[in-house]
């Protein structure tokens, strides 16, 4: 069957669906990253409305929940003029005995132009851009363990506005990279973008044995050493009730990230983090509030970067 | 002897939703005898000689004893738990004690419940997926377990469906210290590795799981010296609608009943295995696991 990457683009190269970073053209990534620069305003937290999408049909499905993924993709099609729906459909409803494929055809039959999909299986988008109507384009807002690609864009973007060249960055990501999907659509990103340089942090038990672009750490200061970039992910509750670790309290201290440790990395370090934050867990406030910080940031451009996304799908050029 | 032409012995074949049909085309492929797994309903006038296995805890529960005594006397050919979990290794050691004692052969699928959840092998391929993994120590923590077992009970086993190249030799040392082992592979994962789940092909959702190239290497090395007794079909129809899913909720298990003879001939002819040793795994050897 062809890969995740190869499945959604057209055979003349074009985003056709928007499943993964992984194996994603430069080229593309760089236009996405640059479409979404025109939809930023003059102010933070300002974004320009154009009517790109006017009659077209975004379906956000959302097997799994998720209110601010969901929000932000509905912001960003409106911002678009795109008529919205959102279905949120709980897996338990496939469980009944409709089959996702039956759900699916269902759901064609309303006539959209896009999915939005979001589910906790692995693969799950790919699944339903393998068998829907050619005319449908699929964006990932989350499967599994697997991808959540346009997290990873908007983190690039948000990269790119503070630190310039990805390329030459040093990137360090610190926590649960083991089952994140943020990480793994990262990993892709920053490869694909050419940095040299990246760094995953934390127990073994939250580390991938192998398979995965960058270097392992499992001590922090080692890991954060002159990083331009550090990346705090959140800490799911369940880490601790399938024993891969013993506390909070015990991460905060081996890997919680402070301003003092911030000084480990590069003097004008930037500090990211996918939201929502545990405060006092993976990040300090104090750091999560800092000059350093650009969590919000990653907010605004994230709904900067899915109007650039949902364009891209639906083929659809942004003017300069 | 030709491997074209063989009558072949199956040591599992699940019959599916139709098992009328299953047998007939195992008997158009030419098989002489499938065996089947416990509850496994066969049709009336079935197309081609049945060889069964019962269960040796009651409903497969891994907490009591089946009536093995009864199994026994209805012409079973061993006793099984399959893929199923032990209550305890206690309940192990007491089965295995038993059908001892009933001269039953025990047929063993190691795999240690939670390890094994995984849905594919431990390596590049499902970490980039983000499938959650099973390493190899799934199949071969449980696998040192059975063969202390069978060593302290003297039981003769036949272990099942073996994975990876650790496993292999494990059973070829057990087998140089004279442990009453046998053991057997899939077809499939003589023939696959784990780059088949690429693009998340349900198809290759298989239990055990598909390993690495490595793995593969070293069951059919295996398989060539004589390690790995038989090579099965371990056919496993399914509803298309179990089947056609995303990854991990695909229904375990593929049709594979037309891949044996098919695929050790494309072995045979790439040399990996002489066609005798072929023949053998497929007919004399499983005749010999099954007593026929």
């Amino acid at each position: 069957m062809p890969s995740t990457a190869a499945l959604q683009l057209t055979p003349q190269g074009r985003l056709r669906h928007f499943l993964t970073t992984e194996g994603l053209p430069r080229d593309l990534m760089i236009q996405i990253l640059d479409s979404a620069a025109q939809f930023l305003g003059d102010t933070p937290r300002d974004l320009k409305k154009q009517p790109l999408l006017k009659g077209k049909q975004v379906v956000n499905l959302f097997f799994e929940n998720s209110t601010r993924t969901r929000t932000t993709f509905e912001i960003a099609a409106k911002a678009l003029s795109a008529d919205v729906v959102n279905l949120d459909i709980s897996t338990s409803a496939t469980a009944k005995g409709e089959s996702l494929l039956d759900t699916l055809k269902n759901l064609e039959a309303m006539g959209a132009d896009l999915f939005v999909v979001r589910h906790n299986q692995s693969g799950a988008p790919h699944f339903i851009a393998q068998h829907c109507t050619p005319d449908l384009a699929i964006v990932n807002a989350g499967d599994g363990l697997h991808a959540h690609p346009t997290q990873a864009m908007l983190d690039m973007f948000t990269i790119r506005q503070h630190k310039g060249d990805i390329s030459q960055l040093k990137v360090a990501i610190i926590g649960d990279i083991r089952h994140s999907r943020v990480v793994r659509s990262q990993i892709h990103a920053l490869h694909g973008l050419g940095c040299q340089d990246i760094r995953l942090i934390g127990p073994g038990t939250l580390l991938p044995r192998q398979g995965l672009a960058g270097t392992l750490h499992d001590d922090l200061r080692e890991g954060i050493d002159g990083a331009d970039v550090v990346i705090c992910l959140r800490l799911q509750k369940e880490r601790m009730a399938s024993a891969l670790l013993p506390s909070e309290a015990e991460f905060h201290r081996n890997y919680g990230m402070t301003l003092d440790r911030l000084a480990w990395a590069a003097p004008d370090a930037i500090v990211m983090h996918p939201g929502p934050i545990n405060r006092g867990v993976e990040i300090d406030g104090a750091l999560a509030d800092s000059e350093h910080s650009v969590i919000l940031d990653q907010v605004t451009n994230g709904i900067a970067v899915r109007m650039a996304v949902l364009c891209q799908v639906m083929g659809v050029e942004v003017g300069v | 002897m030709s491997l074209a032409t063989t009558g072949m012995i199956d040591l599992c074949c699940r019959l599916g939703e139709n098992p009328a049909q299953t047998l007939q085309s195992a008997a158009d492929l030419g098989y002489q005898a499938v065996t089947l797994p416990p509850y496994e309903t066969p049709p009336q006038q079935p197309a081609i000689q049945l060889v069964k296995l019962g269960p040796i805890t009651r409903e497969l529960d891994g907490e009591h004893l089946a009536e093995m005594a009864r199994y026994q006397v209805g012409g079973v050919a061993g006793v099984t738990q399959m893929h199923a979990p032990w209550k305890n290794t206690r309940v192990q050691l007491n089965a295995l004690r038993y059908a001892r004692g009933q001269n039953l052969v025990v047929h063993l699928l190691p795999l240690d419940e939670e390890l094994g959840r995984g849905v594919a092998h431990d390596g590049d391929i499902a970490q980039r997926l983000g499938l959650e993994t099973q390493p190899s120590a799934a199949e071969t923590i449980a696998l040192a377990r059975d063969l202390q077992l069978i060593a302290e009970t003297g039981v003769s086993a036949h272990i099942g469906r073996i994975s990876c190249a650790e496993s292999v030799r494990l059973i070829e040392r057990a087998k140089s210290e004279g442990l009453p082992v046998t053991c057997d592979v899939a077809i499939t994962h003589l023939l696959y590795n784990e780059s088949m789940i690429e693009g998340y092909d349900y198809r290759y959702r298989l239990q055990p799981v598909l390993r690495s190239a490595n793995d593969q290497a070293a069951l059919i090395a295996g398989v060539a010296s004589g390690v790995i007794d038989a090579v099965c079909s371990d056919h496993t129809p399914h509803a298309l609608a179990d089947k056609r899913l995303p990854f991990a909720q695909a229904a375990c298990g593929t049709e594979s009943l037309h891949l044996l003879r098919s695929g050790l001939i494309a072995l045979v002819e790439q040399g990996a295995i002489s066609e005798s040793r072929a023949c053998q795994a497929v007919s004399t050897a499983p005749a010999q696991i099954l007593k026929l």
